[in-house]
């Protein structure tokens, strides 16, 4: 008993701070990772914004440096031609000359005005054959000194040169361009060009550019446009014609960002979202659970410490009889640990090691209990078996167990032992038979000392009376006339104590004799189990089935001996060499002897018995065996007996080798 | 003899007459605490036999009432069954002895003998006292002065020392002082003076 696992909340509490503490850091990592997760979202999309910035950049970078080479490219073309066109013969002929091939005058309007400007002055433009526009715009103004300034570059560098853009006669810009010749190094004039801006941006950039490009030529407040404009769908690129101030300004149209890797990343940080969603719903659920499977322990812990501490035995058998279950108490109670009695290779049609055979079936006797409402209520008085071979007296109780739908999935039995509540009945019942005996014997002392007064004074004068005529009678001192009032006196003091004598006598008879017929069997077994016995001494019934032997006796005055009998057997029974001591009480058919026919009552004991010089004088009065007994039992029982015209006697017990009293009753009195 | 039972009073009173002791009874202790009072009865020697189960003086009240008038004879007390609880504790108290109900008759009588022989003795040893208290006053102071030499174990010579007279004035007055005591010898002297618890 002493290594049974005591319950400990402390370790039940520590599990679950445990769990809380663990949970703590989960939560802990958790929003680790998901700061994490959330920075570098962040710095993707800088990243990404970054990338994307930089992807621009170099995309308008090449854009531009395209667009200046591809126009370079054309522009040299241009200036061949124009070289060309200066070398064929008689450069100042008024006639036009042919047009050479190529891009540039293939199509019409692209090169506005080409013409050979002699040297001399600038003011050859004057000549006449410039058209009417042109000759204005070289009149004056701004686009006349930036004219004469591209002349005088060529001249100057001797190398062709490019002014503009300037405004046109009808007001659309125009790139100037020259191209000096010499003849044997002397300069001879210019070869000068007037191209349309518009036409050129239109006419020379490939459609696939211009298909997501739109191109203008920006002024000296392009960078003033640009800045109001998105820098990103608008940018300037430079063109760098020598002498010429020309930019475009380009509109990026229709502008796709790219689609793909922001895509990729919405869709990895919806997969990541969904991921941090699932991980805390996990995490939650995980919580709950924790929390539930806290609480299941505890209540766990509290029905296994129930469980544990009950007194009461518990089992559980399923529906086929089986022994589901035994708790800790019956275990205690029977001697067999649990696992052995419920152990499921024990079969089923032997009875269990704690149940005594001759009791019947178990399961049957359990379930019977359980549907009897007298036996619900009141349990069965059963016994069990130790495992060390004592028997135990137990009261159980049994029900169905049923499910929460009404099924019935088995039984359940209850224990109670009742050979502690037996023993300490016993114990009461045993002092409150010491106290009555010396109540008894204190009304008894008064008795007898108020009877030994009463008889003490008429004797005792007697006495004198007697001894003084005798000392008299022995002097012859007295005459005859002096005895006869004497003795006359004594007569009457012998007829007064007589009377103390009567007196007492009536008192003792003064309860009345009421003889029925009486069946002794069930009357001796009623009188033999209600007789308490003293611890560990055992009773033995021997008597016929049925009512037995019918006698006409006062069943009150034959229930005074019999249990006195008992009860003294017990007594002696206890103090008998062989324990366990035995009683037994058996009904004997009587002897043929006697008239009429008698039957015998019969009590024998293990006790030392009775030996043979006291066996004359047991049945009289204040003659007790028993230390602090008043020696009354017998004389009363031999009273009641033969009261009823019967006899008691006493011999050896042949069975137990004790002492055996007989109470032989006559049946026709 | 006191005893509220006639029968028995009379049974005890047939039988003492009966080994020739005088005897009179009362019939409770008041009536004889008053004839002792009113002087119907002397206080001279005898034996009191008392019930201790009277009404409604009881023997144990009675005695004490004695005792309180100093009556120097024996009291026997009579007791029934259960009361010798109560007689012992008379006994201790001064009673000369109890007798236990029903008694041997004869025993009983002689029990009454020895006490009457006791309180006899006692009364002669009374007046041995008395004389012999008498015959030392009688003494005169020299006679004092020897005897108290005589009982210190002296010689006449060392006493005629001590006293400063002479031997024979010694030895006259040792005579004297013998005569007038009544005593034979110096020992017998001391013997008497000791159990008479005299100086």
């Amino acid at each position: 008993m002493a290594t049974e696992p005591r319950l400990d909340f402390d370790t039940l509490d520590l599990d679950t701070h445990r769990a809380a503490a663990l949970t703590r850091r989960a939560l802990a990592g958790l929003v680790a990772l998901l700061l994490l997760v959330a920075v570098s979202a962040v710095l993707l999309v800088v990243f990404l914004r970054q990338e994307e910035a930089r992807e621009a950049d170099r995309r308008r970078t090449a854009d531009a440096e395209w667009l200046d080479q591809t126009l370079r490219f054309h522009f040299r073309r241009l200036e061949n031609d124009l070289g060309a066109l200066a070398q064929r013969p008689e450069p100042g002929a008024p006639t036009a000359p042919a047009q050479p091939a190529g891009l540039w005058w293939q199509q019409p309007g692209l090169v506005v005005f080409h013409g050979w400007v002699p040297a001399g002055d600038g003011r050859a433009a004057e000549a006449g054959t410039w058209p009417a526009g042109l000759q204005a715009l070289a009149r004056g103004g701004e686009s006349a000194n930036a004219l004469a300034l591209l002349l005088d570059t060529t001249r100057g560098l001797q190398r062709t040169a490019h002014a503009g853009p300037l405004p046109g006669p009808d007001g659309q810009p125009l790139l100037w361009l020259a191209v000096p010749q010499f003849e044997q190094g002397r300069f001879t004039g210019d070869y000068v060009a007037a191209v349309s801006v518009d036409q050129v941006l239109a006419r020379l950039i490939p459609d696939w550019f211009l298909q997501d490009h739109r191109l203008s030529s920006a002024g000296d407040d392009g960078g003033s446009a640009l800045a109001a404009a998105d820098p990103r769908s608008r940018f300037l690129a430079p063109i760098n014609l020598p002498g010429a101030q020309w930019r475009l300004q380009v509109d990026l149209l229709g502008r796709q960002a790219p689609l793909a890797p922001r895509l990729f990343f919405v869709v990895a940080l919806i997969c990541l979202v969904g991921m941090l969603l699932a991980l805390w719903r996990l995490w939650r659920d995980t919580l709950r659970r924790q929390r539930a499977e806290a609480r299941l322990q505890t209540q766990l812990a509290l029905r296994t410490a129930m469980e544990r501490s009950v007194t009461l035995g518990l089992r559980a058998w399923d529906t086929a009889g089986r022994l589901l279950y035994a708790n800790p108490a019956f275990s205690r109670l029977v001697g067999w640990p649990a696992p052995v009695l419920t152990d499921p290779a024990r079969p089923t049609d032997q009875p269990p090691p704690y149940w005594p055979p001759e009791q019947g079936d178990e399961f049957q006797r359990m379930r019977h209990g359980a549907t009897e409402p007298e036996l619900q209520q009141a349990g069965q008085a059963l016994q069990l078996l130790h495992r060390e071979g004592h028997r135990i007296d137990v009261l159980t109780h049994s029900a169905p167990l049923v499910l929460a739908d009404g099924t019935v999935v088995g039984w359940v039995g209850s224990v109670l032992d009742l050979t502690e509540r037996r023993r300490v009945e016993r114990l009461a019942a045993r002092q409150q038979e010491l106290l009555e005996a010396s109540a008894r014997l204190v009304a008894v002392g008064e008795v007898a000392s108020t009877l030994a007064h009463e008889l003490n004074q008429p004797l005792g004068a007697l006495s004198s009376f007697a001894t003084g005529l005798l000392n008299r009678m022995r002097e012859r001192r007295i005459g005859y006339d002096d005895i006869v009032p004497v003795v006359e006196r004594i007569e009457r003091m012998a007829e007064k104590a007589g009377h103390v004598i009567h007196r007492v006598n009536a008192f003792a008879r003064r309860q009345e004799m009421r003889r029925q017929p009486l069946a002794l069997a069930p009357f001796v077994e009623r009188v033999a189990l209600g007789t308490t016995l003293p611890e560990g001494v055992q009773l033995d019934l021997r008597l016929p089935i049925g009512e037995g032997p019918v006698v006409p006796a006062d069943a009150l005055l034959l229930e005074n001996a019999l249990h006195n009998l008992v009860l003294n057997a017990g007594e002696w029974a206890r103090q008998g060499p062989r324990p366990p001591g035995r009683v037994q009480v058996a009904i004997i058919p009587g002897d043929s002897e006697a008239p009429g026919g008698q039957v015998g009552i019969r009590v024998a004991d293990s006790g030392p018995g009775v030996p043979a010089e006291q066996r004359a004088r047991i049945f009289d009065a204040f003659a007790s065996g028993k230390p602090g007994g008043m020696g009354m039992g017998l004389a009363i029982c031999r009273s009641i007996v033969e009261a009823h015209h019967g006899r008691i006697e006493v011999s050896d017990s042949p069975t137990l080798q004790g002492a055996q009293f007989t109470l032989w009753l006559p049946l026709n009195p | 003899m006191v005893d509220d039972d006639p029968d028995f009073r009379e049974g005890l009173v047939w039988l003492l007459e009966s080994r020739g002791l005088p005897t009179r009874s009362w019939a409770g202790g008041d009536a004889f605490l008053q004839a002792l009072h009113s002087g119907t009865q002397t206080r001279e020697c005898a034996v009191v036999l008392l019930d201790i189960r009277m009404e409604p003086l009881s023997g144990l009240a009675t005695f004490e009432q004695l005792k309180a008038l100093a009556w120097p004879w024996p009291v026997l007390f009579l007791t029934g069954h259960g009361d010798v609880g109560m007689a012992v504790a008379a006994v201790k108290n001064g009673a000369w002895d109890f007798l236990e109900k029903p008694f041997q008759n004869n025993l009983l009588v002689d029990k009454v003998e020895a006490a009457r022989r006791a309180a006899v003795e006692l009364v002669q040893h009374e007046q041995e006292r008395l004389r012999m208290q008498q015959a030392l006053a009688a003494l005169s102071a020299r006679e004092r002065e020897v005897l108290r030499e005589v009982l210190q174990g002296h010689y006449n010579k060392n006493i005629a020392d001590h006293l400063g007279i002479a031997q024979r004035t010694v030895e006259f007055h040792r005579a004297n002082i013998f005569e007038k005591l009544q005593v034979g010898s110096a020992v017998d002297l001391a013997h008497r003076l000791g159990r008479l618890g005299l100086e």
